[in-house]
């Protein structure tokens, strides 16, 4: 229940301040987002399962998303930084659509 | 194959991780679980949502440059530079085509004006028209028939030479090119009209240079004072020419 307004807080205070992302993290923030978000879906799921540990989420949320970034950053810097966007992308794309099916077995059982 | 290899990885590390996490605390009853932690995972997910949030709002109040890769930069700025160079070569193009209308309507306004100038001058050269200029006004007194076709021919011809446009005898005949002299009893006769003394001719033009023309050693002026004639040389700074040929 936390989690959640947690979650809701974050949204309000950045739809409120409206912060100017800086130029250098431009490319990596939709990136970030989205492996935070595929970090947050897998926790979602290990809750489910009853085998949630908030040390192993903070590992992951924040590997997930330097991972991420680094995948993009090194790809920028090789020159294909759009293709290995877009790779990650699908990739976590995948990850949470697994999560999510996971996740809808369990409520659903279906 | 890299892109194959990394999402592997990373996914197998992360299910390792929650495996690992399964082993470690599945014991733990979720109840007893300290709110700290419940906390950190609150934080964590409002870090995502803020994130997430931030670039909702800067993809949806930004333009399509922001956030573009070099490579995407650099095609979209040949893009445009193509693009100028299209419009520039258009703009040269347009220019040349307005400044050859222009000076085609200019040429084109200088010749209609030199045409008008030239119809003017034929005009009276050819008598068609009446004329106002400078000139000069003979009189020929001619009480003993002494001036003849011959006299007078010879007086039209010197003030032509001496450039006049317009002449005029007795205020009734325009002379021009085609003009022709006849004698009769009366005096004489010009182009069908019969004209007689005192002979008044009226020319246009530089008034000194016909009074020369007249007024020489054994020209016109001489030849009718020897006849017995009486001649008078009138320099006008206005002469009017009135009669046209029909």
């Amino acid at each position: 229940m936390i989690a959640v307004l947690g979650l809701v807080a974050g949204v309000v205070v950045g739809l409120v301040l409206q912060p100017e992302v800086p130029v250098a993290l431009q490319p990596y923030l939709p990136i970030a987002v989205v492996a935070a978000l595929d970090a947050a879906f897998g926790g979602l799921r290990a809750y489910l399962d009853g085998i949630f540990d908030d040390r192993v989420f903070v590992v992951s949320f924040f590997s997930n998303i330097v991972i991420a970034a680094l995948i993009v950053f090194v790809g920028d810097q090789l020159g294909v930084g759009g293709q290995l966007s877009t790779g990650v992308v699908v990739v976590l794309g995948i990850r949470i659509f697994t999560n999510v099916a996971a996740i809808r077995r369990h409520v659903l059982h279906a | 194959m890299s892109g194959q290899d990394g999402p592997k990885a990373v996914e197998e590390g992360a299910e390792g991780e929650e495996g690992v996490a399964a082993t470690a605390a599945t014991p733990g009853p979720r109840s007893r679980r300290p709110t700290s932690r419940q906390l950190v995972v609150a934080l964590l997910l409002g870090v995502l949502g803020f994130g997430a949030a931030t670039q909702m709002v800067s993809q949806a109040d930004d333009d399509a440059y922001r956030g573009a890769r070099t490579e995407e930069l650099a095609a979209l700025l040949a893009g445009q530079a193509a693009a100028r160079e299209r419009a520039e070569t258009a703009i040269a193009r347009l220019e040349r085509d307005r400044d050859a209308l222009l000076s085609s309507t200019d040429s084109r306004a200088a010749a209609l004006r030199r045409s008008r100038e030239e119809l003017a001058r034929l005009g009276v050269l050819a008598g068609i028209v009446p004329a106002v200029g400078p000139g000069v006004r003979v009189v020929v007194e001619d009480g003993v028939g002494a001036v003849g076709i011959n006299q007078l021919l010879n007086g039209v011809q010197e003030l032509r030479d001496s450039g006049a446009e317009a002449i005029e005898l007795n205020g009734r005949v325009r002379l021009t090119a085609s003009s022709w002299f006849d004698d009769d009893p009366r005096g004489i006769v010009v182009d069908g009209v019969i004209v007689e003394p005192p002979y008044t001719i009226e020319a246009i033009g530089d008034p000194g240079t016909l009074a020369g023309g007249l007024d020489f050693f054994g020209g016109f002026v001489d030849d009718v004072r020897e006849r017995g004639g009486e001649v008078e040389v009138q320099q006008l700074g206005e002469v009017r020419v009135e009669s046209v040929v029909d």
